[in-house]
């Protein structure tokens, strides 16, 4: 009787063993590694807005705090994107012929919003809110980073739960005095920024779903 | 057992996250756009709501509301606190009143036969002087709902001051008509009577239902309930009645007779109580049977012992002698009843209208609301009636059964979308102020008033500005937040009965010798008269007796089904002199035999879309006569019929569950099972615990915490096919439980009872469910790849699993109301109650930016929150001091299933009812 199967499909056989047991392992391997890097999590990454607002002139050359412009940071879930009438605050006095700000003189005199283009986008089934946050004394940068050094703001961190929970387990490497939430360049001095931060006893983040999750 | 390597979690977990990456990872969209304000108000931040005080209009009187807002849509109403018909109570109506604002079938078009039209072709036509009226509007004749608004009363003299010849019917509730006769006949004037359950020792009620509806009904079940408590405080509750009403399920003393036998019985108590007057001298020579004659005797007795804490309610199918003499006994027993002036505009309502109609000298009939060709019955042919008017004009809110009669159709705006005022049921004045823009083009009955009044297109908003007259801006915007005006209650107006009057009246009252079966008729609970079909919430709601919803049934006593050969889920022909409507049987063990109870609002003809195809009309087998009570019914089955019901069965099988209180059991005697679970409370580290209390002696089983639940967790609609295969979704329950031979009915509020050792968290291999540190049985959504393991394990039955994206079925429009702090849930994830969760953590949140401690009270969920008898409290059970924890060491205080040892954070408390004792006075310390 012939063999029914030549002797390399002996080797086929393991090869192909091998080959499904890296599939099983290696592909969910890539899929979970996918969605942690920046091509899905957007880390570094600009956004076309329809107006080129520059962070790093408002907030370096004329000095203006975060809180002028997201004005419910310290009360709302949401930091607010700044009504035309903040930007005409100022730009009906400065730069008020700029091509660069048609759309806001635009949206002031028709009452049409300016469409800008959220950045930073949580799930719908987060329910994260801002200002327990700058209560606690969780500085601006240190989720949205140097947002004085952007042109166009990209995001700095990766928002996944595990980078949450990261902060949530040990919230006194993180927090500053609550005063300086909006000061930039502070995480890079630990020794500042822990001055005047709230003791760790009165920090109690959840780290259970409820906490965020409903 | 050895572990290595992976274990089956660890396995499952590692496979469920790789998938849902999967299934996330791919194809991120455009950047979602961010619109701010272009000029921002002050204190408005986005995603935070905002809560304005408004009223709801119901038979012509306002409940007032608080409406909660998220970025300008309406998306959960609440009781007002400050407004006397609410008291901070919502009932299931008001609740699914926002449902109906988002109503994609609301008609949108003002129409002129077919052809749509601009509002200023009916304004040419309906000024005077116009075609449609004349310049003396005679021949014009105008119905109008019930209605107490000040600003419709004040365009309606403007109208007959501008139209002279114009005649106005003005409506009130079919259900009220005899106990109108029967105050006029009594106090020899039109006058509201109001009675306050807290100052009443003794109640008997004869086929009424005060605790189940009518004007005041909200604050009427908060005072009885507060006398519900305690045995040594208890307003005892005597009932007669045919079917079972909420109150009579929460009577201490319950019987069941056919509707001829309630005036035989109302007439020997009477007699009893009044002796020496000759009450309906042919009722009270009527034989009795043992157990009649011992009932009328010890309501006797209880009521001359209560004697001015006595009241003597009776229903709307009683007939007016019935009410009058329940006044002569209020009187002679000195109860101090408080009599006011009527809110509400006075008037024959429809009658007169036919007649006048039949005699052709309607030029133009304006119908402003209401839906007069439904509903009414049969033999009075309303609809090709009103088809006679030359000229028939209509706002309405649906293209509905009167809509179709109409020549001129207008319209009509929701109660969310309009200013307006209208007076409660005590005359108090609350403000109707919109909460959102028209979403369809509407005007309202104010509106069209002031047209007719020849004040052309005029706004709402100064209609009703007009009638406040100058009033200084601060206190205006001071009586919108409140929404109420204050000092405007009625005064008490001096009435004495007319002992002679009364007497002739209740003369003529002879016994009646029914045949066949007897039928008695009731607007739906949910839906009234059917004005409310096409709302799915009401609709999706468990009617509290028969635990069908999105149908009506006929329903039918055990013994007389028996007789009859048919059962629960049978369709019948139910007919009456030749003429027969088609239903399924609901047998209630606690109804009375002979009687068939048949339910009106169904049935509907309209262009509905959701109201459309269920149910039956009654209509057809009512007579104009009687409209609530007959006789010569036949029941026939014809097979079987599909019934939607959410509980099967109403007998406790000898389980202690539902339990009534018994003071005189000795505590600690159930021996507890061994436990499964341990006594480990190591994962309860927060420092605020929450749990549940719900006192089954006040809970009424009205629904309003399950309407209330769905508005506030986004709990979706499934519809008629997927309740009768068991798949309804609501968070919160309300079980009825009877005893097997009818009577004694509890009903109890079943929901998550976030137990502490609890058998769903241990089964679910994702870890979707899981104990929160502050007692919360948490579940999390996204996390749930629907084993329905948890299901399976729980003991309540209170999961709930999406078999289908149900979420995505509702209309877009209803989308609108859904809130924004809790996620919508998608197809095959497990769902439950949350003790509304997003309500604690946004509790939780306004006390840390407060730098305050949290109390007791800043945290209510939905149900809680509306619940008309204050049944449900939450709190902190951490807190000794707090209610919660208060009411969980009352002696009444027991967990369901609690040998199971899942150690519930809901705890019940056990019917307190009257066994055979002394009465209230007597008991009294």
């Amino acid at each position: 009787v012939p063999a029914l199967f030549p002797p390399w499909s002996n080797s086929v056989i393991r090869a192909s063993l091998v080959l499904a047991a890296g599939a099983t392992f290696g592909f969910p391997a890539l899929l979970m590694g996918a969605v942690r890097s920046p091509w899905l999590t957007d880390v570094g990454r600009a956004t076309d807005q329809p107006i080129r607002f520059d962070h790093r002139h408002h907030v370096v050359d004329d000095g203006i705090d975060c809180r002028y412009c997201h004005t419910t940071v310290e009360t709302a879930a949401t930091a607010g994107f700044p009504a035309t009438s903040v930007c005409v605050g100022c730009h009906a006095q400065i730069w008020n012929d700029s091509p660069q700000l048609a759309l806001v003189r635009e949206s002031a005199v028709t009452g049409r919003p300016i469409p800008w283009r959220r950045v930073h986008d949580l799930p719908d089934f987060v329910f994260f809110q801002h200002a327990p946050h700058v209560h606690a004394g969780v500085g601006c940068e240190t989720c949205h980073g140097r947002v004085d050094r952007m042109a166009t703001v990209r995001p700095a961190s990766t928002l996944t739960m595990g980078w949450c929970l990261d902060c949530h387990e040990h919230p006194e490497d993180r927090v500053r005095d609550p005063y300086l939430v909006t000061e930039m360049g502070l995480d890079a001095r630990p020794a500042d920024r822990a001055r005047g931060a709230l003791p760790p006893d009165r920090l109690d983040p959840p780290i259970h779903c409820y906490g965020c999750h409903r | 057992m050895t572990r290595h390597g992976l274990t089956r979690r660890q396995t499952l977990e590692l496979l469920a996250g790789a998938t849902a990456a999967a299934a996330t990872g791919c194809g991120r969209g455009d950047r979602r756009v961010v619109a701010p304000w272009v000029d921002a108000p002050a204190d408005v931040a986005p995603g935070e709501p905002l809560r304005f005080a408004t009223s709801l209009v119901e038979d012509g009187l306002g409940t007032g509301v608080l409406v909660e807002s998220h970025d300008g849509r309406p998306t959960k109403i609440e009781g007002n606190p400050l407004h006397p018909a609410s008291l901070g109570a919502a009932g299931p109506r008001e609740q699914a009143a926002l449902l109906g604002l988002y109503d994609p079938n609301r008609a949108g078009v003002l129409r002129q036969g077919t052809a749509p039209v601009s509002l200023r072709h009916f304004v040419e036509a309906f000024a005077p002087g116009g075609a449609a009226v004349g310049p003396r509007g005679d021949g014009v004749h105008l119905l109008l709902e019930p209605t107490s608004s000040p600003t419709t009363l004040r365009l309606l003299d403007l109208v007959r001051e501008r139209l002279p010849g114009v005649t106005v019917h003005a409506s009130l509730p079919d259900e009220e008509e005899s106990a109108r006769a029967g105050a006029l006949a009594a106090f020899g004037a039109p006058v509201d009577v109001l009675h306050d359950p807290a100052q009443v020792d003794a109640l008997a009620a004869f086929d009424a239902d005060p605790l189940g509806g009518g004007p005041g009904w909200l604050p009427r079940a908060r005072a009885w309930a507060s006398r519900r408590r305690s045995s040594t405080d208890l307003l005892r509750t005597w009932v007669v009645e045919p079917l079972t009403t909420l109150t009579g399920a929460k009577a201490d003393h319950r019987l069941a007779r056919p509707p001829s036998r309630v005036p035989v019985l109302f007439a020997q108590l009477a007699a009893r109580l009044l002796p020496g007057l000759p009450v309906a001298p042919a009722l009270t020579s009527a034989p009795l049977d043992e157990a009649e004659r011992a009932f009328v005797e010890r309501v006797a007795v209880d009521l001359l012992t209560a004697g001015p804490r006595a009241w003597l309610a009776v229903g709307a199918a009683a007939p007016p002698w019935m009410h009058a003499v329940a006044h002569l006994v209020h009187a002679r027993l000195g109860a101090p009843v408080r009599a006011i002036a009527p809110v509400r505009l006075q008037g024959d309502g429809l009658p007169p209208l036919l007649d006048a109609l039949d005699a052709g000298a309607v030029r133009a009939l304006v119908v402003l609301g209401g839906n007069p060709a439904y509903g009414a019955p049969a033999e009075l042919r309303v609809a090709s009636r009103l088809a006679r008017a030359g000229v028939l004009a209509r706002l309405g809110a649906h293209e509905d059964e009167t809509s179709r009669l109409a020549t001129w159709f207008v319209p009509q705006r929701h109660d969310l979308e309009r200013w307006g005022d209208a007076r409660a049921f005590d005359g108090t004045v609350g403000l109707i102020q919109p909460l959102i823009e028209p979403l369809f083009d509407g005007r309202t009955v104010d509106e069209v008033l002031a047209v007719l009044a020849g004040l052309g297109e005029v706004a709402d908003r100064a209609l009703v500005a007009a009638t406040a007259g100058e009033v200084e801006p601060g206190l205006w915007r001071d009586r919108l937040r409140r929404g109420v005006v204050e000092g405007t209650a009625a005064p008490q107006v001096p009435v004495a009965v007319d002992p002679d009057a009364v007497l002739a009246l209740a003369r003529g009252a002879a016994p009646s010798t029914p045949t066949g079966l007897e039928l008695r008729f009731t607007p739906c609970p949910k839906v009234a008269d059917g004005r409310l079909a096409n709302n799915p919430w009401l609709q999706e709601l468990p009617h509290p007796v028969t635990r069908t919803s999105w149908t009506n049934v006929a329903t039918l006593s055990p013994a007389t089904a028996a007789r009859l050969g048919v059962d629960t889920g049978d369709a019948v022909l139910v007919d009456r002199e030749g003429a027969g409507v088609g239903l399924p049987v609901v047998v209630d063990p606690s109804q009375a035999d002979d009687t068939v109870g048949l339910t009106l609002g169904y049935g509907r003809e309209g262009d509905e879309v959701v109201a459309a195809g269920l149910g039956a009309d009654v209509s057809v087998l009512r007579r104009a006569a009687s409209p609530w009570v007959g006789d010569g019914g036949h029941v026939t089955r014809t097979g079987k019929a599909s019934l939607p019901r959410v509980q099967l069965q109403l007998e406790r099988h000898g389980r202690a569950v539902a339990r009534t209180h018994d003071p005189h059991e000795p505590p600690g005697q159930r021996q507890p099972l061994p436990q499964v679970y341990g006594p480990s409370k190591a994962h309860l580290t927060a420092p605020h615990q929450w749990g549940m209390s719900i006192d089954l002696s006040t809970c009424i089983g009205c629904g309003a915490c399950a309407v209330a639940c769905t508005a506030e967790n986004n709990v979706p609609v499934v519809g008629p096919l997927e309740v009768e295969l068991g798949r309804f979704m609501h968070w919160i329950r309300i079980d009825r439980y009877v005893e097997p031979e009818g009577g004694r009915d509890v009903f109890q509020p079943m929901t998550c009872q976030h137990c502490e050792t609890a058998p769903c968290e241990v089964v679910c291999p994702v870890y979707a469910t899981s104990h929160s540190p502050d007692g919360i049985n948490a579940m999390v959504f996204n996390r749930c790849v629907g084993t329905r393991f948890c299901s399976d394990a729980c003991p309540y039955k209170v999961r709930r699993f999406n078999w289908f994206k149900y979420s995505a079925r509702s209309p877009a429009l209803a989308a609108l109301q859904r809130n924004p702090d809790v996620t919508v849930r998608d197809r095959g994830v497990m769902e439950k109650c949350t003790f509304c969760v997003q309500r604690i953590r946004a509790a939780e949140r306004s006390a840390r930016l407060a730098e305050r401690p949290l109390v007791d009270g800043d945290v209510t969920p939905a149900c809680a929150q509306t619940c008309p008898t204050g049944a449900i409290v939450f709190g902190d059970v951490a807190d000794p001091e707090s209610r919660v924890s208060r009411l969980h060491a009352d002696e009444r205080s027991y967990a369901e299933l609690e040998e199971l040892g899942t150690r519930p954070r809901v705890r019940y408390l056990a019917v307190v009812r009257d066994e055979a004792g002394l009465p209230t006075a007597a008991r009294r310390p």
